[in-house]
């Protein structure tokens, strides 16, 4: 016994040592272990240092790229880098995928020792957040000295990578949001089908035909559309449809009380006469994936989706015809839609080196054919116009109504205003708030006049 | 004879029955992996209408090129590693607490308690610019290495109180023979808590199996992905999911911890008693 | 607790030694980092700005900091007895060599394996809401189910059901400690004619306490602490309305969606001051019922 408990521990000691040590070994190894196209890579024990550890050649450069997603993008995105690679030999790339829901939440630990990664993706809704923060680098210098070429991108796809005037990032896909609408299901219960640009009335008679002709089939866990109450970004369009924004251009609130009095109280009545589902459906699908959402379960025939999704909603419901329409427009009204999309953006907190190789990176990506070849609609058009020209022919027919929705949209579209500092959090309490008026725990006057003054607060302290 | 046979039978079935209660989720993940994407959502039923196994191919061809495998190999040795620290570096300190005496012994106690308490995510930040600072970031070092320090207080905790259940009598007679501290460490204390070390190492091979937020943090080259790290990559907001890949690679990852539950379980139900010391 | 004094003074500090090593390498930097940033406005990208006390004193007039408390403090003082009873009384019945017996523990332990997974997530949905396999179960019975998981006065309550049904680590525990007590006591007790429940109450448990000590005491001290249910249930916002608000996922919330580190640290502190005091309340009065056999 004792000689077994005595011999047992030792292996285990040496064991756990010889596990550790091949651990270091892996680490040293590693750089070259991802080297695909076999390049001398220089001495770079760890590509997490910000420092420049290779020596003065200003040959060999390792950057490392991050983006979000699922397993099939970070196919398409490793061909993109590969095929950049080929033609940039001085250029290593370390691909760093992560999953949306941790993209942020790792991107911010990073952000926390300087550390972000080099190249990587960003979303206008979350860079003030990192812009205001010293993460980010402007990219108006590399664009006037030629290594990132925005000459055919169009005003307001530039505009959408802009924060107080200066570029902070980059869109490698446009897109509008929009509405999809699944006609089968309208005329299946002999609904007329929207108008591309139909207005909130419009939205209101329709809903309810859909759900006297509902009731009459008695489907009681049937609506017309999604409940939008909640959506800070659906709210965004009925802000500057009444002549604001969400916020303006000085960083202060776009919005009055009046405007969230009217677009709580118009969601309630539509609430109440059955056009949007119960408060408690809504809550219990809001963070429903796609295939699990009351649109592919044709529980609602129409829903407010970025129009570059549209195809992912049509194999959703592969029996039904989905069409593309604008939100809902106001009757004298302005003009609700903008262009937003994703973006790639640049770590300031690297060395010049690497930010330049991550700039030709971008550059590549949403300038050549080589890139959109392969990258063609993924998260939105591409905003170089002759580069959405050239991969028309590679696009099959659902894409294409994408493509034709977001020309059409950036032809009315009008300028927005960027999110400042602590817009997240607005956004949060926003959709809060928006529930306990939908669960009636506070009318739309307190509501309003709470979220008002809870707003101005946030963006008060991060000033 | 027979109502023993009855109530025997009876057992069984009821706790069969309440079992499906706790399998209904392993068997509902089971169905949606052989469905297609497009039925595990709009299908009530078990049995998928159309069966199949390319859930399984193309999750096991894993994220970025790099296969599955390579993911389940990274996991086991993550969990490997910490399973032999754990089991070593809290005995030693359970050890100290529970059976030695020393000075500032309930403050220190005191402090390992109150490590327990922190929430993970305001240690998270300074965590890891400390391990960044020293350069551990995107390797298996944060992981691994503080396991060997006994980091872990529940388990510290938990064989605490499995020691002090052994009698102090029992410890005497090899005391007066002459066996040290840590002879008795050795010969006594470590085969007398044997159903303790198990479940230590059934735990820590569990929740190292199954965490991510810190394999998330720390490391993101795609080869080192363990298998709670590459699940997460099967389901995106803003693109395509693998719904059934993710059901598909999510069963094959419960089998290793099934089958280390299943087999160790003799150890941690069977022990070695203390009757047969006295012999 | 008493050691037994037989051992070497420097002795003890020989096996503590890894543990004192890691916690000055591991632990103890990061806890006073978290109590330093506990007092200032810190973002996380840019250094910390030092505020003194007004985090704390923001906390004390936070009605959101009171909503996570009583939250977190109903899925403590609901969930974890009966997740214990459960455990205890599986534990007891699952301790015989009957034929079955490891796959019966397997089966009961199973959804201690499933944690944090997405799995868990959509199907919880699944059982409480509108059309759920609760609800059917329920008009069997005539009454009329609501939406369980999306209504703000019941949705925290599924979330105290997961954590019951999730009663396995303190089963497995249970089933150590069961095994721990000698054969000789239950031999006498038998040799005297003593009944099972009998048995089990005078000779079992009264052995048994010191891991029904520690399992109450860590099981507390995790509940706190809780934050995967809600996550991944309410996809990280504590809804319907703040009702599955958790003490950490506001946390959360706070440091790494709000970007205030600093009132996260504070919220931790605060927090780590009421989980030590009722520890600290449990071990005073453990020392009148726990039974080692020193």
């Amino acid at each position: 016994m004792k000689k077994f408990i005595a011999s047992f521990l030792t292996v285990l000691i040496l064991l756990s040592i010889v596990l550790l040590s091949g651990c270091g070994g892996e680490k040293a190894n590693t750089p070259s272990d991802e080297t695909k196209q076999g390049e001398n890579t220089t001495e770079e024990s760890t590509s997490n240092k910000g420092e420049e550890t290779n020596t003065s050649t200003n040959q060999n450069v390792e950057i490392r790229a991050a983006w979000w997603g699922d397993t099939k993008r970070h196919e398409l995105y490793n061909n993109i880098i590969d095929r950049f690679e080929a033609e940039n030999p001085g250029i290593k790339v370390v691909r760093e995928p992560v999953s949306w829901v941790d993209y942020w939440d790792k991107l911010t630990v990073q952000s926390a020792s300087g550390e972000a990664p080099d190249f990587m993706g960003m979303h206008p809704q979350f860079a003030s957040d990192y812009v205001g923060r010293g993460v980010i680098e402007p990219l108006d210098s590399y664009i006037k000295d030629g290594i990132i070429d925005l000459s055919n991108f169009s005003e307001a796809a530039i505009n959408s990578g802009k924060v107080n005037g200066t570029i902070y990032m980059v869109s490698m896909g446009l897109t509008a949001a929009s509405m999809f609408v699944n006609t089968s299901f309208l005329k299946d219960l002999g609904v007329q089908v929207p108008n591309f640009d139909w207005t909130w009335d419009d939205f209101k008679s329709i809903g309810l035909e859909v759900r006297k002709a509902l009731d009459a089939k008695g489907e009681k866990d049937k609506w017309f559309a999604g409940d939008g109450s909640g959506a800070y970004q659906f709210f965004r369009y009925w802000a500057r449809q009444r002549g604001g924004d969400l916020y303006t251009a000085e960083g202060d609130l776009g919005y009055d009380e009046e405007d969230l009095v009217t677009w709580f109280k118009m969601w309630n009545e539509l609430r109440e006469s059955g056009v949007v589902p119960d408060a408690a459906t809504t809550t219990e699908y809001a963070k429903a994936t796609l295939e699990d959402s009351l649109f592919a379960k044709k529980k609602i025939a129409a829903t407010s989706v970025p129009a570059n999704q549209y195809k992912l909603y049509c194999n959703a419901v592969p029996d039904s015809e989905i069409i593309i329409v604008r939100h809902p427009a106001m009757k004298d009204g302005q003009i609700g839609e903008y262009i937003e999309g994703a973006h790639f953006a640049i770590s300031a907190k690297t060395t010049p080196e690497k930010k330049v190789a991550a700039a030709k990176l971008l550059n590549f990506w949403v300038n050549s054919e080589s890139s959109m070849e392969i990258y063609k609609l993924d998260q939105g058009v591409p905003a170089n116009t002759k580069m959405a020209e050239f991969i028309m022919p590679l696009l099959d027919d659902k894409d294409k109504v994408i493509v034709e929705y977001v020309n059409k949209i950036s032809k009315i579209a009008r300028p927005t205003t960027f999110p400042p500092a602590g817009a997240s959090e607005i956004d949060a309490l926003f959709q809060t708030i928006a529930e306990s008026v939908r669960f009636n725990q506070k009318t739309p006057e307190a509501a309003a006049a709470e979220l008002i003054a809870e707003a101005k607060k946030i963006l008060e302290s991060k000033k | 004879m027979k109502k023993r046979h009855i109530r025997k039978l009876l057992f069984h079935v009821i706790i069969i029955l309440c079992g499906l209660l706790m399998l209904y989720p392993l068997l509902w993940m089971l169905s949606s992996s052989f469905k297609e994407d497009v039925e595990i959502f709009q299908g009530v039923s078990f049995i998928p209408k159309k069966f199949t196994i390319n859930n399984y191919i193309y999750g096991w061809k894993g994220v970025s090129g790099v296969s599955f495998g390579k993911f389940f190999l990274n996991s086991l040795f993550i969990a490997s590693v910490s399973i032999i620290a754990n089991i070593i570096s809290c005995s030693m300190a359970a050890y100290a607490f529970a059976k030695l005496d020393f000075k500032f012994k309930n403050l220190f106690f005191s402090i390992m308690m109150i490590t327990l308490m922190l929430p993970f995510h305001v240690r998270l930040i300074p965590q890891y610019i400390v391990f960044n600072k020293i350069g551990w970031v995107n390797t298996y070092l944060p992981l691994t290495v503080p396991k060997f320090f006994a980091v872990e207080g529940f388990f510290i905790f938990m064989l605490v109180q499995f020691m002090r259940t052994i009698s102090n009598e029992l410890l005497e007679a090899p005391r007066i023979d002459g066996c040290g501290t840590f002879g008795i460490y050795i010969n006594f204390i470590m085969p007398l808590s044997m159903p303790a070390l198990v479940t230590v190492a059934i735990f820590t091979f569990i929740w190292t199996w199954n965490d991510f937020f810190s394999q998330m943090i720390y490391i993101s080259d795609p080869k080192k992905f363990t298998v709670s790290l590459a699940l997460r990559m099967f389901v995106d907001a803003t693109g395509t999911s693998s719904w059934g890949a993710l059901f598909a690679m999510s069963c094959l990852s419960l089998l290793p911890l099934l089958v280390i539950f299943i087999f160790f379980q003799r150890y941690l139900i069977e022990g070695i008693t203390t009757g047969s010391i006295k012999g | 607790m008493k050691g037994y004094k037989f051992n070497r003074p420097w002795e003890g500090y020989v096996f503590l030694a890894p543990w004192i090593t890691g916690f000055l390498c591991f632990t103890v930097i990061p806890m006073i980092l978290s109590l330093y940033f506990s007092f200032t406005y810190y973002d996380i990208m840019t250094p910390p700005k030092w505020i003194g006390i007004k985090n704390y004193v923001d906390i004390f007039h936070d009605p959101r900091f009171y909503k996570s408390l009583r939250v977190t403090v109903t899925y403590v003082v609901l969930g974890v007895p009966f997740q214990l009873t459960f455990a205890l009384i599986l534990a007891v019945i699952l301790k015989k060599d009957i034929p079955g017996v490891r796959i019966y523990r397997a089966i009961y332990y199973l959804p201690s394996l499933f944690g944090g997974s997405v799995a868990v997530a959509i199907l919880w949905r699944q059982l409480f809401n509108k059309e759920g396999a609760v609800n059917k179960i329920l008009a069997l019975l005539g009454i009329e189910g609501m939406n369980w998981i999306a209504t703000p006065s019941t949705a925290l309550y599924t979330l105290i059901l997961l954590s019951i049904w999730q009663f396995g680590s303190p089963m497995v525990i249970f089933l150590g400690g069961l095994k721990q007590i000698s054969q000789d006591y239950y031999e006498a007790a038998e040799i005297d004619g003593c009944g099972k429940i009998r048995t089990f109450f005078y000779i079992t448990l009264p052995l048994l306490t010191p891991m029904v000590f520690f399992n109450i005491v860590m099981t507390i001290i995790n509940a706190f602490q809780a934050f995967t249910p809600s996550y991944i249930i309410s996809g990280g916002t504590g809804a319907p309305v703040d009702s599955t608000l958790f003490y950490t996922l506001y946390l959360y919330i706070k440091g790494f969606r709000h970007f205030s580190m600093g009132y996260a640290s504070a919220l931790a502190w605060v927090l780590l001051v009421i989980i030590a005091t009722i520890t600290a309340i449990m071990f005073l009065i453990g020392k009148y019922w726990v039974y080692y056999d020193e």
